[in-house]
Formats: C-alpha cells, sequence, structure tokens
C-alpha cells in the first residue's frame, strides 16, 4: 500500500478528521497551499497529485487506466485505504470534484462531505444542457497546449528522461508548480473535458456543497447549478471571486465558504 | 520644460513595440497602452474597466490561461513567454508571446496583474513548423516500427518455410537410402551371378544401372549433407583445421595421386566450429578443384589464410578451368551445374559449402579467371578466446 503514497506523492499535514484534497486539471497539490494551511489545524489534511502531475510517479501513468475519470477515482479509493481514511471531507477542484463524485458513488461508506469547488458534470453543451463548450473547442485547448509545451518539454526532457545532468535544471523545475508531462497533460485534458458525469450524480448519498465562482470560463454557472440540482440535498454558495481557481485567487473567501457549510453541516437545522 | 520631460516619460509607455496592461483584483482592464489597444483593434473607452485579459483569447486560450496560466501566476507570481493567440476586434488573430507579473499587499492578497505582449508572428511559424516535423517524424518512427515488424514476420515465416524444408529434404533423402541400398545389391548380385547369361546388350544395361545407382547414393548423400548443414545438428567446438585438412586429403588421397595434383596449405589455425562441417567444406572445394582441373597441366591447389578485422579469410586457389565471372553467384545455388555430363557432380557441393560457412557466422564467393583458374574465399569468425 506504501507504492500508493509514493506514486500519488501523499502529504498530510495536521490531525483530526481527514480532509482530502483533490486539484484539478492543469496543476497540482500546491494549488491547495493557502486552503490547507487554514484547515491544518482542525484536520488532518491529506494532499496528492494526480498521477501525471506535480511530483507523482510518472512511470506508474497508464494511458488505458487513465483513460477515464473512474481510474482517477481509483487513486482517490486507494489512498483513503492505504492510510485507513473514514468519515472524509473531500474537497475536489476542477475535475476533480467529478472524480470525488465517481468515487463517492463507489464506495459512499469513506465519505461524510464532499465539496466541489468549480464542478461541472459535462464541459461540452448538449441538448439544452449548457457546459460552456463546443466539442471543437477541446481540440484548440489541444493546439494551445502544443504551443506552449514547445519550450517546456524541452526543459522537461531531463527530468522525464532520468537524466541527471543538468542539475540546475532539475532544480529550477523541482521549485516550479503546475508543471506536467506534454503527453500526459493533453490526454488528461481530453479524459476531463470530453468526460460526461451528468449521470453520476444521482448515485451520490453523500451531503455535498457546490462553489461556484463568479465569471468561470471553465465551470459556467449553469454548470454548477445543474451539479446542485442533481446532487440530493447539496448545497450552493455563490463566491464573488472570478476565474476558475478561487483557492488560490480568493483563500480566504473560499475558506469561509468551506468551513460555514461543515460548521452549518455539524448543527443541521432539522 | 516639465511638460516635454512628462511626454518624453509617457511616450516610452504608450508607443512602445510591446503591448502592456495592467488588470485589477477581479481581473478587469485598468490600464492599456496604444500599442496594444492598436493592435488589438478596440478604443480605450471599450476595454478600460470593462473587458479582461482573457476577452482577448480565443476559446483554447481562455482554457489554457484559467487551467494553468493562472495558476502559475498565483503560485509563482509570474509566467514568461507563453504562447497566446490574441483575437482582434475584426476577428482576425496574432500570434503574441505573453509575460506576466503579480502585484500583491504585505498579506499576500493580490493587487494587480502587469501584463505584456510581444508580437511572434514569425517565432510563431517556426514552432509550428517545428511541430509539424515532429509529429511527421513520429509519423515516420511508427511506419518504419510497423515496417520493421512486417519484415520480422516475414522473415519468421520464410525461416519456418525453410526449416520445413530442410527437414523434407532430410526425410526424403534418408527414406531414399534404403531402397536404393536394396538396388544397388541386387544390380551386384545379378551382375556377379548373371553376368556370363546376358549378352552384350544386358550387360551394357547392367552398367548403366550400377552407374545410376551409384550416381544416385552420391546424390542423396549430399542431400543429407546439405539438409543437415547448419541447424539442430550443429556441434561447434574448438577444431584445428591442419586436423581437418589431413583427414581430408587422406580421403582424396586416391584422386589427388590419380590427378598428380600438389596441394600446398598455409598453417591454419583453430576455430571454433562444426568439425564435421568444416571437413565437407574443405573436401567439397578441394575435390572441386581437382574435378574441374585443366587437361593440359597437373592441378596446383593452394589453401591460404588471412587475418581481416574479426574475422580469418581463407582462400583456396587452383590453376584449373575457371568459369566466366558471371556465373559467380549461380554456382553457389543448389542443383545450378556449369558443366554438362561430361564432368559428373551432383550441384550440391556448393551450395552445401555457402550454407555451412552461413551457418558459422560467414560468407563465401569465388573469383575467376577462365582458362587460369579460380579462387574460393570464405570468411569465418575469428575465434575470440584463441
Amino acid at each position: 500500500m506504501a507504492d500508493v503514497l509514493v506514486r500519488n506523492h501523499v502529504v498530510i499535514r495536521g490531525r483530526g478528521q481527514p480532509m482530502l484534497l483533490a486539484h484539478g486539471y492543469g496543476c497540482d497539490q500546491n494549488m491547495w497551499r493557502h486552503v490547507a494551511a487554514a484547515f491544518a489545524g482542525d484536520y488532518r489534511v491529506v494532499l496528492f497529485d494526480h498521477v501525471g502531475a506535480g511530483r507523482s510517479d510518472l512511470a506508474q501513468y497508464d494511458e488505458g487506466k487513465y483513460a477515464t475519470l473512474d481510474g482517477y477515482a481509483n487513486d482517490v479509493l486507494e489512498i483513503c485505504d492505504a492510510l485507513a481514511l473514514r468519515d472524509v471531507v473531500f474537497v475536489g477542484h476542477s475535475v476533480s470534484a467529478m472524480i470525488g463524485v465517481l468515487a463517492a458513488a463507489r464506495r459512499p461508506e469513506l465519505f461524510a462531505h464532499l465539496v466541489l469547488v468549480g464542478p461541472s458534470a459535462r464541459y461540452i453543451d448538449d441538448d439544452g444542457y449548457v457546459g460552456g463548450f463546443a466539442r471543437d473547442d477541446i481540440d484548440k485547448l489541444l493546439d494551445q497546449l502544443d504551443s506552449n509545451h514547445l519550450g517546456w518539454s524541452r526543459a522537461m526532457a531531463p527530468v522525464i528522461m532520468g537524466n541527471a545532468d543538468r542539475p540546475a535544471l532539475a532544480e529550477e523545475l523541482a521549485e516550479s508548480f503546475c508543471r506536467a508531462d506534454p503527453a500526459i497533460a493533453k490526454a488528461f485534458a481530453r479524459v476531463t473535458f470530453l468526460s460526461d458525469n451528468r449521470d453520476d450524480l444521482a448515485r451520490v448519498v453523500t451531503p455535498a456543497l457546490v462553489l461556484q465562482c463568479s465569471h468561470d470560463v471553465i465551470a459556467p454557472e449553469t454548470a454548477g447549478r445543474f451539479v446542485h440540482e442533481r446532487l440530493r440535498g447539496s448545497r450552493f454558495t455563490q463566491l464573488k471571486a472570478t476565474g476558475h481557481c478561487p483557492n488560490l485567487s480568493a483563500p480566504d473567501e473560499t475558506v469561509t465558504a468551506i468551513k460555514a457549510y461543515l460548521a452549518s453541516a455539524r448543527c443541521p437545522v432539522a | 520644460m516639465q511638460l516635454e520631460a512628462y511626454a518624453a516619460l509617457e511616450d516610452p509607455y504608450e508607443d512602445a513595440p510591446i503591448g502592456y496592461c495592467t488588470t485589477d483584483h477581479a481581473g478587469l482592464i485598468t490600464r492599456i497602452n496604444r500599442t496594444l489597444l492598436e493592435w488589438t483593434g478596440y478604443g480605450a473607452d471599450e476595454v478600460i474597466g470593462r473587458r479582461r485579459f482573457a476577452d482577448f483569447l480565443a476559446i483554447g486560450g481562455k482554457m489554457f490561461l484559467e487551467t494553468h496560466l493562472a495558476p502559475a501566476l498565483h503560485l509563482h507570481g509570474h509566467v514568461y513567454e507563453v504562447a497566446l493567440d490574441l483575437v482582434r476586434k475584426d476577428g482576425a488573430a496574432i500570434a503574441t508571446l505573453v509575460n506576466a507579473v503579480q502585484r500583491r499587499d504585505d498579506l499576500g492578497h493580490d493587487l494587480f496583474n502587469r501584463i505584456t505582449v510581444f508580437k511572434a508572428t514569425e517565432r510563431r511559424r517556426y514552432e509550428q513548423e517545428l511541430l509539424l516535423a515532429r509529429r511527421e517524424s513520429e509519423q515516420a518512427a511508427k511506419d518504419l516500427a510497423r515496417t520493421i515488424a512486417e519484415l520480422s514476420r516475414a522473415n519468421e515465416a520464410l525461416a519456418r518455410v525453410n526449416e520445413e524444408l530442410s527437414q523434407f529434404t532430410h526425410a526424403a533423402s534418408h527414406d531414399l537410402q534404403a531402397p536404393l541400398r536394396g538396388v544397388s545389391m541386387y544390380a551386384e548380385l545379378l551382375a556377379a551371378r548373371y553376368r556370363g547369361a546376358l549378352d552384350d546388350t544386358g550387360r551394357h544395361y547392367l552398367a548403366q544401372l550400377e552407374s545410376g545407382a551409384t550416381r544416385m547414393r552420391e546424390l542423396v548423400r549430399d542431400l543429407l549433407d546439405l539438409s543437415q548443414a547448419g541447424g539442430a545438428a550443429m556441434r561447434r567446438a574448438p577444431t584445428p583445421l591442419d586436423e581437418v585438412l589431413a583427414e581430408v586429403l587422406q580421403l582424396l588421397d586416391a584422386d589427388i595421386r590419380q590427378a598428380e595434383a600438389l596441394v600446398a596449405s598455409d598453417p591454419l589455425p583453430v576455430v571454433t566450429a562444426d568439425r564435421r562441417q568444416l571437413a565437407q567444406l574443405l573436401r567439397n572445394l578441394l575435390a572441386n578443384a581437382l574435378k574441374y582441373r585443366h587437361p593440359e597441366r597437373s592441378p596446383r591447389i593452394r589453401i591460404s589464410v588471412r587475418s581481416v578485422d574479426d574475422h580469418w579469410e581463407f582462400a583456396v586457389s587452383d590453376n584449373g578451368v575457371g568459369f566466366a565471372m558471371e556465373h559467380a553467384e549461380r554456382i553457389f545455388e543448389a542443383f545450378k551445374r556449369l558443366h554438362g555430363s561430361d564432368i559428373p557432380g551432383t550441384g550440391i557441393g556448393l551450395a552445401l559449402c555457402r550454407k555451412v560457412v552461413a551457418a558459422h557466422g560467414g560468407r563465401i564467393w569465388a573469383e575467376s579467371t577462365p582458362g587460369e583458374g579460380s579462387i574460393f574465399r570464405f570468411m569465418l569468425p575469428r575465434d575470440e578466446a584463441a
């Protein structure tokens, strides 16, 4: 089981009820730095990198396994099992919101709450449903990734190839956040933006909070509302924070909203 | 004077060959220089306090900005040289490279972002070409791998067919031996007991029968040898070629005497090989040199050896009738003979030689001048240990 913790570069801070923080597409566990610090006093905060991101073990990347979000949900469950986590508050950003939904649908006994930050069950518009994107948009993102990985891939190569004769570069990259292997980033973009998890929402019995940002291009309000409506008994909180990453751009507001939800859930008003 | 100084300070911002803009905490553009306005085709009043930087991007760029750039900018405080296409008011795209720096207050709250934009039309074209080249080379590598896989499958199939053929030849020639022995035996009995009772025609038939049976025995023996050369029957061991040559000369002694031939050899090395097969190789080459001797002179046969890289190169040269160089390849093919029935032969000897040499990791070839003689050369790997 120990290799699961290495594979996903699991980091634990604080003690108490477990709070599992799952980063979204395009970044790694560093995006939780403010939120993790705010909860480490009261919770056992568990951080990890999805395989292919951050300091995860790239060698464990398996195209077949990670061709669907189930592969990632499986990793989340394995981390819970490896650490014997119960009564987990799962906080998932972006695509990890749906990864949490899949994990909670499969093993509801592990989870106390789902906190979904900027969730979308389907990014592509579909017959009355507004996800915010057309199929073609995904291809444009992939092109964009190509352009921006040109320089990166040259810099990443020694790290990926395990070549240690450029220590300065390795050091620089070790200090950089949100790095990703270009090929894996493309595959993750595909599975993220082409997934359709709308039907999975009804399978969830875990209480949930939907945190919706303002002016979020990736997960527009229609998408967040849809998740809220399909998750039975979920709450919906609209943040003033703009963009798709309130955990970075407005950590105070994000932390306050999560704390308010968890406090009220603890003393339910019948 | 003051006014001029102010203008001199202002111009480098407004008219720099670089686009500048500043966005506030909510992402709205609060300041933008003339250059960036010109590039994008908007007026300052349409942009300031109204548009976000993301509004200048096409959908792919927006997604990249939100999923990659924004987190990186928050975590590092800057991002450098990010490739983005800005969309002009008229819908045209401009290739740019974007840098951004985030300014924060003492508590770490971000205050504003400074964004600088460089035109990168040429660079982007190079990059697109690089990407295209990379994709093409990846495709070529895939095609190559597929071709190699197909070739290796074809090779395996060929090897299988070859093996089956070899087994068939072996089985057929082996099974032919028993009835052939019967034919020879009864021909001998017939000759021993009834030769006197036969007339000339009968004796002629009997002689034909005996010579046919002898020829067929040779053919079957050579076929068996050919089918066994190389393959599973190989027994490799250190083999002193001097000893092998002495044995072969012993076997050919009667022919050598009859032809009044002179055979000379360099001292020969020890090689790791199948002794029986190398004996067949030398016997066939020497037998050929004797068989195709010049009618007007007695055979002079010389065996020499030299070291070439990690191989031994052997040469068996004679002063026989030789052959035209256009046949230099053909003579190594089974059943291809340059001569008719005037010189007896099964057409297998040189095919066997080639198979033996190939099975030992070497090659064999021939050079000749008609009327003057031939040289048969073959290479064998030199034993590292020896």
